[in-house]
């Protein structure tokens, strides 16, 4: 079947307000946010922001995430250790959720983040369908990362009483924080309208 | 007849009859691109139900500890400020940025634009608002921020006695009606309104 998109139609979509218009126009006339056809550079950018990412959760999940000095101990654990400690406490439920929230879904979606710019690079079409429906759950999904960052966070601060109990953050916090966030903004910069125009320009 | 298209597979829509109050999703991908939203009476009550519940929210002791015979309780204004002394300030901004100030920055907008609304200007009059609050949701996460307070209980559970203050409840209302807020507001229906007005 051939579909009119908005290349093809001389057009561009504003991506905030939804409004199609000639895509002459250097702003959206109707809300005057600048308009492009497709994200600008959304490739290159995706490329560099998923790269650094991936590169930051490497000493995310080696470093320690936080220091308990209980008594004297300091205790450092990293992020799976955090999970193994309540496992072995019988709590799976809150276990499970640090472990999805911190390890399954920074990597699910920075494995997805590639599958989608290879498609675009090597012009699989055929799946194209599949990468948009996963860039959808990544796109839900992706600030539940930040989950332990905010833990630590609220930790850090509640718990200071002196020598006798105390936590501070590891170095593994700046990290982990940093490869959430460039992983939000790569999903952000890419444009999942590329893995269809290759669809288009092959149907013709 | 409204011509639209995509935005996530750019193919052009054409919708014979728009109505507000129905979903449309595209042919090709299926993506949902138009979502109804509820109200903006509604949306405007939830907005401020929401500032109502922050104001004791932030001023209140959400939480004391208990370790051997010390006590000590934290608001939500020491628990946001409190890295600033500690050296991880990035941390520190982003946690507070996502989980409280963005929430509160984006009721703020929401109030202003429905109320523009409300007093007859075009969605023209606020488009700035739109933009920003457009570029801001993407950075708000007061659900993950509640959950992560839940979390941090069960974890100091084991450390010391904890005792859950008024102030928590109220931080848990505001995160809870912002969430209804801005799930129930649709910019695009500040542009609708003033379209088929026309």
């Amino acid at each position: 079947m051939n579909w009119k998109t908005d290349l093809s139609e001389g057009k561009s979509l504003c991506h905030i307000c939804n409004y199609l218009q000639d895509k002459e126009n250097k702003r959206c006339l109707r809300c005057a946010e600048p308009l492009h056809q497709r994200r600008p550079q959304s490739l290159a950018q995706t490329w560099g922001y998923v790269l650094a990412a991936t590169l930051f959760l490497i000493p995310a999940n080696i470093l320690p995430m936080m220091v308990v000095t209980a008594l004297g101990n300091d205790d450092r654990s990293t992020i799976m250790e955090g999970v193994i400690y309540f496992l072995k406490h019988q709590e799976y439920g809150i276990g499970g959720i640090i472990f999805i929230a911190s390890v399954a879904v920074p990597i699910f979606k920075i494995v997805v983040i590639y599958f989608v710019l290879l498609i675009v690079s090597f012009k699989q079409s055929t799946k194209s369908k599949l990468g948009l429906k996963l860039f959808h759950i990544i796109h839900i999904i992706g600030k539940w990362s930040m989950l332990d960052i905010f833990v630590v966070a609220l930790m850090v601060s509640m718990v200071q009483f002196g020598n006798l109990a105390s936590i501070q953050t590891g170095s593994a916090a700046i990290a982990f924080c940093a490869a959430v966030v460039l992983t939000i903004i790569a999903t952000l910069k890419f444009d999942p309208r590329l893995m269809f125009d290759i669809n288009t320009q092959e149907d013709k | 007849m409204k011509e639209t298209a995509c935005q996530e597979c750019g193919i052009i829509i054409e919708i014979g009859s728009f109505s507000p109050s129905q979903q449309y999703a595209c042919p090709r991908c299926k993506s949902v691109f138009y979502r109804p939203g509820e109200s903006l009476d509604l949306v405007l009550v939830m907005a401020v139900t929401s500032f109502l519940f922050f104001i004791p929210a932030i001023f209140l002791p959400i939480l004391s500890l208990e370790i051997l015979d010390k006590t000590q309780s934290v608001t939500l204004m020491e628990a946001v400020l409190f890295f600033f002394y500690d050296g991880y300030a990035i941390i520190a901004i982003i946690a507070a940025a996502s989980g409280v100030l963005i929430p509160l920055v984006l009721l703020g907008l929401i109030c202003m634009m429905v109320l523009a609304i409300k007093m007859g200007h075009t969605a023209t009059k606020v488009r700035g608002l739109i933009r920003l609050y457009e570029h801001l949701t993407h950075w708000a996460m007061g659900e993950v921020y509640l959950i992560s307070i839940f979390v941090a209980m069960v974890k100091l559970n084991g450390m010391a006695v904890l005792v859950i203050n008024f102030g928590l409840f109220s931080f848990f209302f505001f995160l809870i009606s912002f969430y209804i807020s801005i799930t129930w507001f649709n910019t695009q229906d500040l542009w609708n309104q003033h379209e088929l007005e026309n």
